[in-house]
C-alpha cells in the first residue's frame, strides 16, 4: 500500500472509533463520580465526528458548533456551582476532551485527546480501584495508544493496532510492576484538596429503616484476616460507632463525643486502653473507601498503627477520611470489661430521652419497673416480651407513625435489627438504666482461598449496651431473640432468600445454592483481595519489607550494587524482547540465518563473495577455484538448503537436512 | 561573526556526518547511521507522565504511580520499536537520469528488507510518503525541480518516521552519491531547423542554409513556418499560401552554431540549440555542432545527441 | 523420469551439436505446454533442432516456409466444394500436426500470422463457421531472423506474448562445428528410428511437470522479479500476470528435466532470460549486448 500526500495524513474511520471508544470508557466513569451532562455532551460531540464517516454528504454548520461550543461552556460554568475545584477541573477537561474530539482531524488533536485521556484515567484510578474497573481503565488506556498505532502505523484494520498495542503493554507490564515495588516512595509533595464524594456504608445518623434500606445492598464493606484462630461468626459483633442522642426518631451521636471526634483529629491521639485481659486476638482489616472515618473492630479494640485511634466509646476512628481502601492492623481483647474512665458524665449522656413522649411505652415500662426487683430480671422481661409477643425480623418494615416507639411495640411489631436496639435502648433509659445504640457490622463470610472474612453492607447491624456498675458496658443483642439464626447464621438465612437482596436480581448472592456460582464468587472475591492487598495497600513499608527479604538488608553498597544490577536486568530484558518482537522468528528466518552463517563463511575464509542475485549453487564455480574438496563439500551444502528451501518436507525431514546443513557448514 | 559560527557548526556537522554517514550508492540502516529522539509529542507523553506521578504521590494513590511507571516502561519499549521500525532495511539508489530544465529529476531508490515498515517520510521537494511497505523489495521514486543547467549534486536525503506511535523521530541522511547534468530547457525554433550554418569567422566555408536539400514539394503554410520559404509565385494566384518543402538527403550534413542562433541571452540561446539536436536527431539529420569552446563534428546516433546535449549543459 | 530426459537431451545432442543449454530449454518449453520462438540467423540449426525434438518425442511434424504471399488458408486448410457429393469437404493444412514448425514467421501478412497466432492460443482453427479441434500435444516452433528487416512484418508484442520462450542458438564452438563438418560426409539422419516416447507419453509428462512443487519462498522470488519490473521505470515493458505464470510454468519443467520435484531458484534463474527477455524488450536487437534487461532483474534481486 503506497500514497503520497504532502498535506497531513486525514484520520482514519478505526482511528476514531478507538479513540471514541477509549472515552467513552473513560468518561463515563468520570461521569459516576461528578454528574453526567458532560458524559451526554461528548456522546454528541463523538456522534457528530463519526457521521461524515457513514453519511457522506453530513457537515457540521458552523453556527451549530459555536453552539456546542457555548453548551459546553454552560456546562463548565454550571460546574463551578456549588461543586468543589476538584470536580470542576474534571468537567473542565471532560468538555476538552469532547470538544477535541469533535475537532479531530489532524495528528496533533489525536495526540491531545490521548494524553488528556492518559491523565483523566489517572484521575479515574483514585475513585474506581477495584480490580475489575481498573483492568477496563488500563485496556481503555491501551484502546486509546493503539488508536496513535493505528493512525501512525496505517493498519485501518484496528483489531490489528489493538493487538500490537497488547503485546507491547503486556511486555511493558512487568517492568512497571518491578519499578513499582523497587522504586523509592516518595511523601506527598504539596496538600492537595480531598477527593471527596458522597459517604458510603453506614451512617451516623440512624432512623427506623435506614439499616434495612442498607441490607439491600451487597456491596462490601471491609475484610478482615485473623493471624490465629478466629472468634465465632456469632461473636464477630463489629463495633463501628455508638449512638447517644434519641429525639423520637433518629439516633444520633452527642456533641460530646463528636467533641471527641474533633479532638482526636487534631491531636491524632486517643485513649489508651488499662487493664486489658488476655487472650488478645490479631487481626488486620482492609476497609473499603467508605468516605468516612469510622473503622471496624471487635471489643475491646487497640490499635498501635498511626492514623487509628481509640474514642473513650470503644470505637477506632481514623484521623484521615477513607478515600481508598485502607488496611490497619487491631489487637481485640474480647475478655476485657469496657469500662469508661468518665463514668457520670457517660452516665448522663445514656439517660437522655427524647422530648416526644411515647405514653404506652411509658406505663409499659413502670408497670415492669413495678414487677421486677433487679435490672437483670427487667431486662430479661424485655427481651422475653420480644421473643413470646408475635415480634417479625424483617427487611421491609412499615413506616412507624408517632410516637413510634408505642407504633412499633404495641402495633406493626415488625422490624429491623435498628428497630430492636433503638426501642429496647429506649426502654432501658425509660427505667434508669444507661443505655446506647451501637451500629456496626455482624458475622462475615468466611473465603477459605484467602483465609479471610467478608463483611457486607447487608451484614450491617445494630445492637444495645447497657451499663451496669460492676461490669461497666454489656452488649444485648435484642434482634437475637427476635431472629435467632440472624446471629447464628446470617441474614439471608434469616428473613429467607426471597426477600434477601430483593430489588437486586442479579446479584450473585441471590444463587449462592449453586455451588459453581458460589466458588466463582468467591474466586473473584479472593483476587480482588490479593489485589488490595498487594497492590493498593503497597507502601513504603510493605516495600522496606520486600527489599529486605529480596536482598537481605536495605542499605549499604551491596544493596545499592544488587538493586542497579536489577534495574539493569530490566533493561536489557525489555532490549531482548523488544528485538524479539521486532524480529518475529519464523522457518524462513532460520534458513535465512544459515544461509548468511553459510555465506559469510565463504566470504571471510576464502574471499568468495555473494554478488547480489547469486544462488548459493552459483557460488560452486569460485569454491572449485579454491579446492575440489570445498566444492564437493559446498555442493552437498547447496543439496541440503535447496530441499530445506524449497522442497515439501516434514517436520522430521526438515530436522535432518537442517542438522545435515548445519554440520557441513562447520566443515567448511 | 554570529553566521560565521553558526558557518563553522554547520561545517563541523556536515564533517560528522560524513564521518557517520559516508556516501554511498546503498546503505544499509543500522544503529550507526540511525538517528532517534523523542519528537514534541513524546516530550507531552512525559510530561503527562510526570503530571500523573505527581497525582498519584500527593493522593497517594498506587493505581495511578503503576500507571505511571506503565507507561514509561511503553515509552521505553516505543524507543525499541520506532528503532526498528527503520533498521535493517537497505536502500540503494540507481542511477539518475539526465533531464532538461524545468523537468523533474527522479531518483529511484530501492528499499529492501525481511520486514515491515511504516510510515516513512522523505524529505525530498514532493515529500514522499510511503504509508507502510511489505517485506521484500519495494521501489519509491524521489523527485526535485530541475532548475539551473550544469552539473547537480544530490543533497543528502532525509528519511524520517514517527512510526509506530508518533512518539519518537527516527531518521538518517543517507548520501547516495550521485551527480547528474541538466540540460538547458528546449526552445522550439523551427526556422533553424534546417541548420544555421557555421560561424564563418573561424573556417572559410560557407554552407547556406539550405544547402544539402533537396526540393520535394509543397505544402500547406502553417504559423511558425518560415516566411522566407513561402511560394510567393503560388501565393498570387492561390486561396492558401503554401510553402516549399525541403527533404534532407541521408548524406548531407548540417551544422548548428552559438553563433548564429539569435536569442536574448546566451541560456536562450543554448536552449534553442538544445531543441534543435534533439529535433534534427529525431528527423535523423547527420548534424554538427559548434559552440564557442568545443566544436562536434557532425554524426548520428544516440550517443551524439548525449554528448551534444552534455557538452550544452557544460557550456560556461 | 529424469533418465528419459537425459536420453532425450542426448538423442537430440547428437544432431544438434553443442546446444545443450538451448536444447534443454526447447524441451522444457514442450513440456510446459508453451510455444517456442527461435531468433537466430539462417543455416544456425533451427529446423534441425526442431524436427529433432519432434522425432524424439514420437510426434508429427511439418513445416511452413511463412512469405509475403502466404495465406491463412495454406496454413489452416481449405474447403473445397465436391461436385460428386455436392457438398464441401475440408482438406486439413500443415497446422493439423502436432509440431509445427513456423518458419520466418515475420515474413508473412500480419493476417497470416494472426491466424496461426490464434491457432495457438485456442488448440482449434475454424474454417467457414465449423470449428476443427487442432492435435493434442501441439507444440508450434515459429522462426524469425533478426537481421534482415525490409519487407517484414515484425510480432507485435501482444503475440510475442503467447510464445513461452524465445531462445537463439548462436554459433557452435569449435569443437562441435568440427565434429559436424566430418559429420555432413555421412548420409542424412534419419528420423525414423529417433523416437524415445509416444504421445501419450508425452502428455503424462507434462501433467507430472504440473505437480512439482513450488515453495512459497520461491512463489515470493518470482513475484519479486515481476514486481521489480513493474515498480522501476528502468524497465520500458513491465512483466504480465501471464509472464509470471510462464515463468513457474517454465521453472517447473526444468526442474523435471534436472530430475527434481521442486523448483529451485536456479531453475528460475536457468529459464528467466529466455522466458522474459522477449517480453520485456520486444523490439527486435533491441537487447544491448553488455546487459540485458532480464539480467538486470536478476542481478536486482535475491533469491530467498
Amino acid at each position: 500500500m503506497k500514497q503520497r500526500q504532502n498535506t497531513s495524513e486525514p484520520i482514519l474511520l478505526s482511528t476514531v472509533l478507538l479513540v471514541c471508544a477509549a472515552n467513552l470508557v473513560v468518561l463515563f466513569y468520570q461521569s459516576l463520580e461528578n454528574h453526567f451532562n458532560a458524559f451526554f455532551f461528548f456522546l454528541v460531540c463523538a456522534a457528530v465526528r463519526l457521521a461524515p464517516f457513514f453519511f457522506p454528504q453530513f457537515k457540521l454548520k458552523r453556527r451549530y458548533e459555536i453552539s456546542l461550543f457555548i453548551i459546553a461552556l454552560i456546562i463548565i460554568l454550571t460546574s463551578i456551582i456549588g461543586k468543589d475545584i476538584l470536580a470542576t477541573l474534571f468537567t473542565l477537561l471532560v468538555c476538552l476532551q469532547s470538544l477535541t474530539i469533535l475537532r479531530l482531524f489532524s495528528t496533533r488533536e489525536l495526540k491531545t485527546c490521548v494524553w488528556v485521556l492518559l491523565f483523566l484515567v489517572a484521575a479515574n484510578l483514585l475513585f474506581f480501584f477495584e480490580f475489575q474497573n481498573v483492568v477496563i481503565l488500563f485496556m481503555a488506556v491501551i484502546v486509546a495508544l493503539s488508536a496513535l498505532i493505528n493512525h501512525f502505523c496505517n493498519y485501518n484494520i484496528y483489531k490489528e493496532a489493538v493487538s500490537r498495542m497488547i503485546n507491547i503493554a503486556l511486555l511493558a507490564l512487568p517492568v512497571a510492576v518491578i519499578l513499582f515495588l523497587v522504586m523509592p516512595r516518595l511523601p506527598p509533595l504539596w496538600k492537595m484538596p480531598k477527593v471527596e464524594s458522597q459517604s458510603r456504608g453506614l451512617q451516623d445518623k440512624i432512623r427506623f429503616g435506614d439499616i434495612a434500606e442498607l441490607s439491600q445492598s451487597s456491596n462490601l464493606a471491609f475484610r478482615a484476616s485473623f493471624d490465629g484462630q478466629p472468634p465465632k461468626t456469632s461473636q464477630m459483633y463489629w463495633r463501628s460507632f455508638v449512638l447517644q442522642n434519641f429525639d423520637g426518631n433518629i439516633w444520633q451521636r452527642s456533641e460530646y463525643m463528636e467533641s471527641w471526634q474533633k479532638l482526636v483529629k487534631t491531636r491524632r491521639s486517643g485513649v489508651q486502653w488499662k487493664n486489658l485481659q488476655a487472650p488478645a486476638v490479631n487481626y488486620q482489616v482492609i476497609t473499603e473507601a467508605s468516605y468516612q472515618n469510622w473503622l471496624f473492630a471487635l471489643d475491646l479494640a487497640t490499635s498501635r498503627q498511626q492514623g487509628v485511634i481509640s474514642l473513650p466509646d470503644f470505637s477506632l476512628y481514623s484521623s484521615e477520611t477513607l478515600t481508598q481502601k485502607f488496611r490497619y492492623q487491631v489487637t481485640s481483647y474480647p475478655e476485657s470489661q469496657l469500662t469508661d474512665f468518665d463514668n457520670n458524665q457517660i452516665k448522663q449522656l445514656n439517660l437522655q430521652l427524647p422530648n416526644v413522649a411515647n405514653p404506652k411505652t411509658e406505663q409499659w415500662v413502670k408497670a415492669l419497673k413495678q414487677q421486677s426487683t433487679t435490672d437483670a430480671e427487667l431486662i430479661q422481661a424485655v427481651l422475653n416480651y420480644f421473643n413470646q409477643q408475635d415480634f417479625y425480623y424483617s427487611l421491609k418494615p412499615e413506616v412507624l407513625e408517632s410516637p413510634k416507639i408505642d407504633d412499633f411495640l404495641f402495633n406493626t411489631r415488625t422490624g429491623f435489627c435498628e428497630h430492636y436496639a433503638g426501642t429496647f435502648t429506649y426502654i432501658m433509659r425509660l427505667a434508669g438504666i444507661p443505655a446506647r445504640v451501637v451500629v456496626g457490622y455482624l458475622g462475615g463470610e468466611y473465603n477459605p482461598a484467602g483465609d479471610y472474612f467478608s463483611v457486607y453492607q447487608f451484614d450491617a447491624h445494630a445492637w444495645a449496651e447497657i451499663w451496669q456498675a460492676d461490669k461497666g458496658w454489656v452488649r444485648i443483642d435484642p434482634t437475637s431473640y427476635v431472629a435467632p439464626e440472624r446471629v447464628e447464621f446470617n441474614l439471608q438465612q434469616a428473613i429467607g432468600n426471597d426477600e434477601f437482596l430483593a430489588e437486586r436480581d442479579f446479584s450473585l448472592f441471590k444463587y449462592d445454592q449453586f455451588a459453581a456460582i458460589r466458588t466463582m464468587r468467591m474466586l473473584i472475591s479472593n483476587l480482588d483481595y490479593q489485589w488490595t492487598l498487594w497492590v493498593l495497600n503497597y507502601d513504603a513499608t510493605k516495600q522496606k519489607d520486600l527489599l529486605k527479604k529480596l536482598f537481605g538488608e536495605t542499605s549499604g553498597l551491596a544493596f545499592t550494587l544488587k538493586l542497579a544490577f536489577l534495574i539493569l536486568g530490566l533493561f536489557s530484558f525489555i532490549f531482548v524482547v523488544g528485538w524479539l518482537l521486532a524480529h518475529k522468528k519464523s522457518p524462513q528466518s532460520q534458513l535465512q540465518r544459515l544461509q548468511q552463517k553459510a555465506t559469510q563463511k565463504l566470504a571471510k575464509k576464502y574471499q568468495i563473495q555473494r554478488r547480489q542475485g547469486q544462488t548459493l549453487r552459483q557460488l560452486k564455480r569460485q569454491t572449485q577455484q579454491h579446492s575440489e574438496a570445498l566444492a564437493q563439500n559446498w555442493q552437498t551444502f547447496c543439496q541440503h538448503f535447496e530441499q530445506l528451501e524449497y522442497a515439501p518436507l516434514s517436520q522430521a525431514q526438515f530436522k535432518i537436512h537442517y542438522r545435515a546443513c548445519q554440520q557441513l557448514i562447520k566443515q567448511l | 561573526m554570529l553566521t560565521q559560527v553558526s558557518k563553522w557548526r554547520q561545517l563541523r556537522f556536515k564533517h560528522w556526518l560524513n564521518q557517520r554517514i559516508p556516501a554511498a550508492n546503498s546503505l544499509s540502516l543500522n544503529k550507526r547511521n540511525i538517528f532517534i529522539f523523542p519528537s514534541w509529542a513524546g516530550l507531552a507523553y512525559l510530561a503527562v507522565s510526570l503530571a500523573i506521578f505527581i497525582l498519584a504521590t500527593n493522593y497517594e494513590s498506587n493505581l495511578s504511580l503503576l500507571l505511571c511507571y506503565w507507561l514509561l516502561a511503553l515509552f521505553l519499549i516505543l524507543l525499541y520499536l520506532s528503532y526498528f521500525n527503520l533498521s535493517g532495511m537497505a536502500l540503494s539508489a540507481s542511477p539518475l537520469k539526465p533531464v532538461h530544465v524545468g523537468d523533474r529529476l527522479q531518483l529511484e531508490v530501492s528499499l529492501q528488507s525481511n520486514k515491515k515498515h511504516f510510515h516513512l517520510n522523505w524529505l525530498d521537494e514532493v515529500n514522499t510518503q510511503i504509508k507502510q511497505t511489505s517485506p521484500g523489495r519495494e521501489i519509491i521514486k524521489l523527485s526535485w525541480n530541475a532548475k539551473r543547467r550544469g552539473n547537480w549534486v544530490l543533497p543528502r536525503v532525509k528519511l524520517f518516521s514517527q512510526a509506530p506511535s508518533g512518539l519518537f523521530n527516527v531518521w538518517t541522511y543517507p548520501d547516495f552519491n550521485q551527480q547528474v547534468l541538466i540540460y538547458p530547457k528546449l526552445i522550439a525554433c523551427p526556422e533553424y531547423a534546417f541548420g544555421t550554418g557555421k560561424n564563418t569567422t573561424k573556417e572559410g566555408d560557407l554552407n547556406q542554409p539550405l544547402q544539402g536539400v533537396d526540393f520535394q514539394g509543397l505544402k500547406n503554410y502553417q504559423k511558425g513556418d518560415s516566411l522566407s520559404r513561402v511560394a510567393w509565385k503560388r501565393a498570387s494566384f492561390s486561396q492558401n499560401w503554401q510553402i516549399k518543402h525541403f527533404e534532407q538527403t541521408q548524406d548531407q550534413q548540417i551544422w548548428f552554431s552559438i553563433y548564429k542562433v539569435q536569442a536574448d541571452s546566451i541560456e536562450e540561446k543554448l536552449s534553442k540549440l538544445a531543441w534543435l539536436v534533439t529535433n534534427a536527431h529525431h528527423q535523423e539529420i547527420t548534424y554538427g555542432l559548434q559552440l564557442s569552446h568545443i566544436e562536434l563534428d557532425p554524426a548520428q546516433g544516440e550517443s551524439h545527441l548525449k554528448m551534444c546535449l552534455e557538452q550544452l549543459a557544460k557550456h560556461p | 523420469m529424469d533418465k528419459l530426459s537425459s536420453i532425450i537431451i542426448n538423442k537430440i545432442s547428437d544432431v544438434v551439436l553443442g546446444k545443450e543449454q538451448q536444447i534443454k530449454l526447447a524441451l522444457s518449453c514442450l513440456l510446459a505446454k508453451g510455444h517456442l520462438l527461435i531468433e537466430d540467423l539462417p543455416g544456425m540449426g533451427k529446423t534441425t533442432l526442431s524436427h529433432a525434438l519432434s522425432a524424439a518425442m514420437g510426434l508429427s511434424f511439418s513445416r511452413v516456409q511463412f512469405t509475403s504471399d502466404l495465406l491463412p488458408a495454406d496454413i489452416i486448410g481449405v474447403s473445397i466444394f465436391k461436385s460428386d457429393s455436392h457438398e464441401f469437404n475440408f482438406h486439413p493444412g500443415p497446422i493439423f500436426n502436432q509440431v509445427v514448425l513456423a518458419d520466418e514467421i515475420n515474413r508473412a501478412s500480419p493476417k497470416t500470422q494472426s491466424a496461426l497466432l490464434e491457432a495457438m492460443a485456442e488448440n482449434q482453427v475454424s474454417v467457414d463457421g465449423k470449428t476443427y479441434p487442432l492435435d493434442d500435444p501441439f507444440f508450434v516452433i515459429a522462426t524469425q531472423n533478426p537481421l534482415y528487416q525490409s519487407g517484414t512484418y515484425p510480432l507485435p508484442e501482444s503475440q510475442l506474448d503467447r510464445f513461452l520462450m524465445r531462445i537463439s542458438l548462436g554459433y557452435p564452438p569449435k569443437t562441435a562445428e568440427l565434429e559436424m563438418l566430418q559429420q555432413v560426409q555421412t548420409e542424412k539422419q534419419d528420423y525414423a528410428q529417433f523416437a524415445c516416447i509416444t504421445a501419450t507419453e508425452l502428455t503424462e509428462i507434462q501433467q507430472a511437470v504440473n505437480h512439482i512443487h513450488a515453495s512459497d519462498s520461491l512463489l515470493n522470488y518470482i513475484l519479486e522479479l515481476v514486481s521489480l519490473s513493474r515498480q522501476s521505470s528502468e524497465f520500458p515493458y513491465p512483466l504480465s500476470p501471464r509472464a509470471s505464470q510462464a515463468i513457474l510454468q517454465a521453472a517447473k519443467a526444468w526442474a523435471f528435466i534436472e530430475g527434481r520435484d521442486f523448483v529451485t531458484a536456479d531453475d528460475v534463474q536457468a529459464i528467466f532470460p529466455a522466458v522474459t527477455e522477449h517480453r520485456l524488450s520486444p523490439a527486435l536487437n533491441a537487447a544491448s549486448p553488455d546487459t540485458s534487461y532480464s539480467q538486470k532483474l536478476l542481478d536486482a534481486v535475491d533469491p530467498v
